[in-house]
């Protein structure tokens, strides 16, 4: 009987101590933990929970959240609008991305391998930069100017080459072009200085190892330049792609998703629905859709990367 | 007794009663003891008790005839006299970036007569006005005491209650009945009132002007090249047709870079100037079933001829909205704009190259059978200012003073010939000849500020214009033209919904100036989505709103 009872107060002097020791970094974490919950998981399943409701609370039906099951989802992958913003992504994300980042890369390793006097590396570097620091609501002013069919400077330039100029942001495909090019303006200094860093870290003695086994300068970038680069590239691209899907801005200074709507992107038409028409239930619901299409891509991504090698 | 201050809190009055209840009751209980007292009889306490309650219903029938409620009911003056009328607060208000700061411009006024003072206001994008607002609104505690209200959204917001009932407030003042005699009445029955009640007080009575360069007409080079080429004289056009015509004469016989006209393309405001051309064809919005009649083959021969003239104007104008049709017109890149009547003060702000070169009239129509023009210039967009409900009762009172001092004269009609303010006529006084001379003075109601950097008339008698004629004459013909086409207006929707039939529409209308779609697949289209969004509003309570409107459109001889 003895035996049990010390047995037990043994077990309970041992166990308080330990819960004790749990119990410390749970209540020194607890308020962060708390503050992440409110701020981005608590609102993360709310906005899950509208999605599969009805709510117009600026209308005058379904002021309140109906639930409606996975209406606006059926209603979302229905809706032409929606598809039409996601083909324009396609474009917009896909090449656009891909231009930021192989510019950036090609701007990068000219200025590494080709401008030798540090200091006006350093000044075309800051160059490159300045841009990114501007708001993206002014470059897009700027670059709406700039396109203007009438009397903006692209199509000033087009004349002086014997082109009488493109109607830039008054078609689908001219104005995402036009898109890219003010936000590639604005953002290649980021893809640069990325791998500009990148290459700067690659010992020197790999390369003249390569000379004198007699590789030649594209066998060098082959072999040595491009895989060390090669995570800091995908780093790049997936940052840029990142931005790609929740650019707004310019898209809203330059266009406003037209004309009519062939210049919308999801992020801007999930806007239109949720704060101009104020349709929350189908705002979340297009918002979930789009955040998971943007995470199952990057899962997609870093799968080849990995398959691929060194990532 | 009714305290008409504003002073007593909601809980201290009778029997829990609200103010509108209390005056309701109470007040003809007054009005027929004081009528009483007076010998006056029934209708001096019919009209205590009317004016205090039933003027929300008969403010539907006679826009508020009741309301004035000067015969019986103690009134205030206008302008108040009493510098403590109000408790000392400091006003906030909202505009549109297209307006004036107008609490900046004319807030000295009331600050020098009462207590009130008012914030730097809340100034959102005109294009993207109601999201902006809608933002704001939409949790019920609205952050602005003076909203400044569009009747295209009105319905909406009005629907969930937002604004405040303004008949009683009008009631206690002097003068109310001569001026809501005064208002051009079709802003009065389409565009201050909502389920019977007044909610808002018009400031801007927006209309559609044709404006020219009567240089280019005048010409005798140009009439005799016209003439040669069309077989027709050169005039200002009077049917759309013609309209076309003389923008593509210009376009291909000026000198590089200066069109025929421009088209207002961005969204949301393009339907109006479709509509210009529509509701002259007789097109009107819905018939009483709610079928969309905007598919009609009238309104698509309407679309056809807008998106015609697409080949005769600036590039780019599919989505030109009112900066870019401002500029082209202040810059001299156009012969001929319909606009709103307020574009030639635009180019009373700076040196401009049309200044002394800019005439109105009235926007062009279609020839009937009879050989008569029909013409509908749309009154689109309209300025009002509404007090939200959710405030507390001392600053709706002070609100609504704020508001009727701008809404009524003499502010109101300085302030529509300030070519700062962006305000257009709204009272019949707007458009006689002393409120011409008006244009062509600086107004002595305001001073200068951010915003308004400068005090010029609209029409300077220091301009030469174009014919020899004087700036009263130009003023003149400029009030005239408005006229003209304000008593051939069309509305635009107000009802509930209307935001959202309006944005549909003109995507499509966009669509179809830009050659996505055809005028006809276009319309098709915006009348499908108006079918849904009819279901989705409820069909009944659509037409229940609609037919209100119908209802006074007919009565105005619009339809």
């Amino acid at each position: 009987m003895s035996t049990t009872r010390d047995s037990l107060q043994e077990r309970i002097a041992v166990s308080i101590p330990i819960r004790r020791e749990k119990l410390t970094p749970l209540l020194l974490v607890g308020p962060a933990l708390v503050t992440v919950f409110l701020v981005t998981i608590g609102p993360m399943l709310w906005s899950l929970w509208l999605s599969f409701n009805r709510w117009t609370p600026s209308s005058i039906t379904y002021q309140e959240p109906t639930f409606n099951g996975i209406g606006n989802f059926a209603w979302l992958f229905t809706e032409g609008r929606f598809w039409n913003s996601m083909a324009n992504f396609v474009y917009y994300g896909g090449v656009g991305v891909t231009i930021q980042v192989l510019l950036g890369t090609a701007l990068a390793l000219a200025l590494y391998n080709y401008v030798e006097r540090r200091s006006v590396r350093i000044g075309l570097l800051t160059l490159f930069a300045v841009p990114m620091m501007i708001a993206p609501l002014v470059a897009g002013r700027v670059w709406q100017l700039l396109f203007l069919p009438g009397g903006g400077a692209v199509n000033g330039i087009l004349g002086m080459v014997g082109n009488s100029g493109l109607p830039w942001l008054q078609s689908q495909w001219l104005g995402l072009t036009a898109l890219m090019i003010a936000d590639t303006w604005q953002w290649v200094g980021l893809p640069l200085l990325i791998i500009y860093g990148g290459r700067a870290s690659i010992p020197d003695s790999m390369y003249e190892a390569a000379q004198v086994n007699g590789a030649s300068r594209w066998m060098q970038f082959r072999r040595i330049t491009l895989p060390q680069l090669q995570t800091l590239i995908a780093i790049a691209f997936i940052l840029r792609f990142m931005d790609a899907y929740k650019f707004f801005d310019k898209l809203f200074i330059m266009t406003r998703g037209g004309p009519g709507t062939q210049t919308e992107l999801p992020t801007f038409y999930t806007y239109i629905v949720g704060f101009s028409e104020f349709n929350i239930g189908r705002a979340a619901a297009l918002t979930w859709v789009i955040g998971l299409g943007s995470i199952i891509t990057m899962l997609l991504f870093w799968r080849f990367m990995n398959t691929e090698g060194s990532v | 007794m009714p305290d008409f201050d504003g002073n007593t809190p909601e809980g201290e009055l009778p029997f829990g009663m609200n103010r509108r209840q209390l005056m309701k009751y109470f007040g003809g209980g007054l009005g027929a003891g004081m009528a009483g007292l007076a010998g006056c009889g029934g209708s001096g306490g019919d009209s205590g008790g009317d004016s205090g309650g039933d003027s929300g219903g008969d403010s539907g029938d006679d826009s508020g005839g009741d309301s004035g409620g000067d015969g019986d009911m103690e009134t205030r003056p206008f302008p108040i006299e009493d510098p403590e009328t109000f408790e000392e607060i400091e006003l906030r208000w909202t505009t549109d970036n297209s307006a004036g700061p107008l609490y900046a411009m004319f807030g000295p006024l009331v600050e020098e007569e009462t207590n009130l003072t008012f914030n730097d206001g809340q100034t959102l994008p005109a294009d993207n006005y109601y999201s902006s607002l809608n933002s704001d609104l939409i949790s019920g505690d609205v952050p602005y005491d003076i909203v400044l209200n569009i009747p295209l959204y009105l319905g909406d917001f009005q629907a969930r209650g937002l604004f405040e009932p303004l008949d009683d407030y009008l009631a206690q003042y002097e003068g109310t009945q001569e001026y809501l005699d005064s208002i051009i009445e079709p802003y009065k029955r389409f565009y201050m009132e909502f389920d019977g009640d007044t909610v808002a007080l018009p400031i801007d009575g927006d209309i559609h002007n044709l404006f020219y360069r009567p240089s280019y007409f005048q010409d005798e080079t140009h009439q005799e090249e016209y003439e040669a080429q069309y077989g027709q004289e050169l005039r200002v056009p009077q049917t759309w047709p013609e309209f076309n015509q003389v923008a593509e004469y210009f376009t291909e016989n000026t000198e590089d870079g200066v069109y025929g006209t421009q088209v207002y393309g961005a969204r949301p405001f393009n339907f109006g100037w479709w509509m210009d051309r529509a509701a002259s064809k007789g097109v009107i919005y819905f018939d009483e079933e709610m079928e969309p009649q905007i598919n009609s083959d009238e309104a698509v021969e309407a679309l056809e001829n807008m998106v015609d003239v697409m080949d005769y104007v600036p590039e780019g104008s599919a989505q030109f909205g009112i900066a870019e049709t401002v500029n082209q017109w202040q810059q001299g890149n156009v012969v001929m704009s319909v606009w709103w009547i307020d574009l030639t003060e635009f180019t009373a702000r700076g040196d401009f190259p049309v200044v002394g070169d800019q005439r109105s009239a009235a926007v062009p129509g279609w020839e009937q059978d009879d050989g008569s023009i029909r013409r509908n210039a749309m009154m689109l967009y309209n300025r009002l200012y509404s007090i939200p409900a959710s405030l507390p009762q001392e600053r709706k009172d002070a609100a609504f003073y704020s508001i009727l001092r701008l809404a009524r004269d003499p502010v109101l009609t300085q302030a529509v010939a300030d070519p700062f303010t962006g305000l257009d006529p709204s009272n019949q006084s707007h458009y006689d000849e002393e409120a011409a001379r008006f244009y062509t003075e600086s107004n002595p109601l305001r001073g200068t500020g951010e915003g308004f950097p400068e005090n010029p008339p609209i029409f300077s008698p220091d301009t030469d214009y174009v014919g020899g004629i004087s700036a009263q004459e130009q003023a003149q013909q400029h009030i005239d033209a408005g006229r003209t086409n304000m008593e051939n207006g069309f509305p635009q929707p107000q009802w509930p919904g209307a935001t959202q039939y309006t944005n549909d529409l003109s995507i499509h209308i966009q669509r179809a100036l830009t050659g996505e779609e055809s005028p006809q697949e276009a319309l098709d289209n915006a009348a499908e989505k108006w079918r849904e969004t009819v279901d989705e509003l409820g069909r009944e309570s659509q037409r229940e709103q609609y037919m209100k409107f119908l209802e006074t459109a007919r009565d105005l001889d619009y339809v």
